[in-house]
């Protein structure tokens, strides 16, 4: 029981736990496993055994499996495969197709990221100034999100169809501009398929950045308020900082899916009215092409294990931009 | 808190094991014997089960299973399923992609009986085209892809031409003539619907037809016993330079329209080539078009057209295979293939069965039998080489990517660089599977 008067306050005493030996300190809750019987952590690791076992073997596994075959020339058709040491990783490094796929890549992480987080915060913010039809907003936001990608870039692939046929041309002409080749024509083909997956995301984003920031303590808001703080200042200088984790976990996420983009490439390369394939293929597209058209297995995962470490460096170069952050106000 | 009983996690294990068993019982162990089928063409499928299920009638003991998978998703599946001995007993796919698989043991090849059978009712050439290095049938060659030139009568009419083209000069000038712009210079109607983008092979495939053929270059020709590209010559770069004046020249085609059959059927294409199948599909999707087919015209390096194997092949790894056998040489027979010509236009490949029954409803169809056989028209097909896949993969991207490049018009020495960098590809995937000649 807290002394009065102190201005120091004193964790509430509680019984001792029965099988405590007598005497001993109360167990906070959350307590280590040391303070667990034996009996009960066996329990817990039989429990999580099968699901640890699965994460090993379906997640860590295969990183290793597909470090080894890079170093191999395996290939699915081919009844035997050997060690042929560095070549994949060397070939990798004059080949043109990867290293294009590599550039288209790297500018959809630069493109996609910013976009979804960018816009993510900015109608999340709107959307936490409690406007009318509040929910049919975020559910028309998170809509996109919930459509599986294979046709939502089937129906984008409508959308960005050649000549009049597609939405978008359609409706241009209408309003008397000219056609744009968005899948067809090389400068363009590559940011079409980004705003798709942007749309696609939006609502992910939003979503998790307006739970973050209605969980801002409303205290904090008002005392921002009293100081005088516009509502401008009061995002910028309250809110969006008491968010920095939401934020840097939204931006790993989505630096994560742009790096691993596939569907929607490969979907919108499928057919003769659309994109050739060169102009917007990214690494996934091209360890698809390499492993399940030329069968190439093992230069496959060569292009795998580099996907791999860049994805990771990025992703550690995003918790090292945000570290030391500290929770202003706490 | 509760006791909780130490045998229970072994019990929750063991419950979980279980369940994970049980989910492999094959289901229908008590049923007929089953044989599956993998197709990879939506309307092939559909026949096929039709077939099916009148073999089914036949043969109450036979229960047939057929399952497509759109074609590139076949040979994904098959590519992994195949090696593993989990693919169906049955596999349609192109024979160029089969090949690998029968070299690396995983498929059956045709027994002594039915491989007399096919060399008795099949043409030589496509005998040949089946026949692996060890003299064996390594698959059933199932239907043929023969490309013809489709072409528009009324568009044709309207522009005063008269004469069907018979050389590519010929065919130039008329498409020339067939193209229609509007008022902001835009292709509203393609006077040659070239094939220049999408599908990877198939792109390489009708480019090869087009113009590779008519001006002589080939895509890997024979080097004492092992291949080299055969397209870095004048051939090779008159092919490229057709295709570049079509676009940026003559712009008798655009990349910002539709192409292909749904073109063709929706009117804003003149001319195109494909394979019969485009005869069932525009009787269901354009039954109205006046259209007709010509053979694929000569040029000054050969006349010809290509005409890709569809084989049917039976795993090495089937239990029923006599009875995977007995169902695919009975879908071959002349009645089935008869039904599967009207019914889904795809060409099968024994030309001397009756389908006169058809030529009334669908005259197209007569020419591509026709011309499957005609004296001093070469059909050709894929060689039996397990790069041939990805040579032609490979060659289809770097060609796309030089028909976006409006800079190759009048430019003989950037046709040429793209023509020899496209060359040292193909080369070097010959090499990487041991294959090049010197």
């Amino acid at each position: 029981m807290a002394s009065q008067g102190s201005s120091v306050s004193t964790p509430p005493v509680r019984a001792t736990d029965p099988g405590a030996p007598q005497g001993a300190p109360a167990r906070r809750g959350g307590g280590s496993l040391r303070a667990l019987r034996k009996s009960q952590l066996a329990f817990l690791l039989w429990i999580f055994a099968p699901v640890i076992a699965l994460f090993v073997i379906i997640r860590v596994i295969p990183i290793f499996v597909i470090l080894l075959f890079s170093f191999t020339n395996y290939s699915i058709t081919r009844a035997f495969w050997r060690w042929t040491g560095l070549v994949n990783f060397e070939r990798l490094i004059g080949d043109n197709n990867f290293l294009v796929a590599l550039w288209n890549s790297t500018v959809y992480v630069l493109v996609a990221v910013p976009a979804e987080v960018l816009l993510g915060l900015f109608f999340a913010v709107l959307l936490s100034r409690r406007v009318r039809f509040e929910s049919f907003y975020e559910t028309l936001y998170f809509l996109p999100y919930i459509i599986p990608m294979v046709p939502a870039a089937i129906i984008w692939k409508w959308i960005y169809a050649p000549g009049s046929f597609g939405l978008a041309n359609h409706y241009l002409e209408l309003l008397g501009f000219g056609r744009v080749g968005w899948l067809t024509n090389p400068k363009i083909a590559l940011l079409a398929v980004i705003g798709m997956h942007v749309w696609k995301n939006l609502g992910f984003f939003v979503i998790v950045f307006l739970v973050g920031l209605k969980n801002v303590p409303n205290d904090v808001k008002e005392a921002a308020s009293i100081d005088g703080a516009s509502q401008w200042a009061q995002v910028l200088r309250v809110e969006l900082p008491l968010l920095k984790p939401i934020i840097l976990f939204g931006a790993v996420m989505a630096t994560i899916w742009a790096w691993s983009a596939f569907t929607e490439v490969y979907i919108m390369t499928q057919g003769t009215d659309v994109s050739t394939g060169t102009e917007i293929a990214v690494l996934v597209f091209r360890i698809y092409q390499e492993g399940f058209r030329f069968y190439n297995m093992g230069y496959a995962s060569a292009i795998s294990f580099v996907l791999f470490v860049i994805s990771l460096l990025f992703v550690l170069v995003q918790f090292w931009l945000f570290r030391g952050w500290k929770e202003e106000g706490s | 808190m509760r006791h909780v009983p130490r045998s229970l996690p072994m019990i929750l294990l063991a419950a979980f094991a279980f369940l994970v068993a049980a989910m492999g019982i094959p289901a229908g162990t008590m049923a007929a014997t089953e044989v599956t089928i993998w197709t990879a063409f939506p309307d092939m499928h559909d026949s096929v089960v039709k077939m099916a299920e009148k073999y089914m009638k036949e043969n109450p003991n036979i229960k047939i299973t057929a399952t497509l998978f759109p074609q590139r998703a076949q040979e994904e599946k098959v590519a992994v399923a195949l090696p593993a001995g989990q693919a169906a007993d049955l596999i349609e796919l192109d024979k160029f992609e089969l090949y690998p698989y029968y070299l690396n043991g995983f498929l059956e090849p045709l027994p002594p009986d039915i491989e007399a059978w096919v060399k008795k009712n099949w043409p030589e050439y496509a005998v040949k085209n089946s026949t692996a290095n060890d003299g064996k049938l390594f698959n059933f060659p199932w239907y043929n892809g023969v490309k013809m030139m489709f072409y528009n009568k009324d568009y044709f009419k309207e522009a005063g031409i008269t004469k069907l083209p018979t050389t590519v000069d010929e065919m130039i000038a008329a498409s020339k003539k067939l193209t229609k712009y509007d008022a902001r210079g835009n292709v509203t109607r393609a006077g040659l619907d070239y094939r220049v983008m999408g599908g990877g092979a198939g792109t390489s495939q009708k480019y090869w037809t087009q113009a590779m053929i008519p001006y002589g270059a080939k895509v890997i020709e024979p080097v004492g016993g092992k291949w080299r590209a055969g397209y870095n010559n004048e051939g090779g770069r008159n092919a490229l330079k057709m295709y570049i004046d079509a676009l940026y020249k003559d712009k008798v085609v655009a990349f910002d329209h539709k192409h292909d059959a749904e073109a063709f059927g929706l009117g804003i294409s003149a001319m195109f080539q494909r394979e019969a199948w485009v005869v069932g599909y525009l009787e269901k999707e354009a039954p109205k078009l006046n259209y007709g087919v010509f053979p694929m015209p000569k040029g000054p390096g050969g006349w010809g057209t290509v005409g890709n194997t569809m084989g049917l092949a039976v795993s090495k790894s089937s239990k029923v295979k006599k009875e995977a056998f007995a169902f695919a040489k009975w879908m071959m027979e002349a009645p089935q293939s008869v039904f599967q010509y009207d019914y889904t236009g795809w060409q099968p490949f024994p030309t001397a069965y009756d389908y006169s029954s058809l030529y009334k409803k669908k005259p197209a169809l007569k020419e591509f039998i026709e011309y499957s056989n005609k004296a001093g028209h070469t059909v050709y097909d894929y060689e039996n080489m397990p790069a041939i896949s990805e040579v032609h993969n490979r060659m289809a991207e770097r060609i796309m990517a030089a028909f976006k490049r409006a800079d190759l018009k009048d430019n003989p020495q950037g046709i040429a660089k793209v023509v020899s960098e496209t060359a040292e590809e193909t080369n070097r995937v010959l090499a990487d599977h041991g294959m090049l000649g010197k």
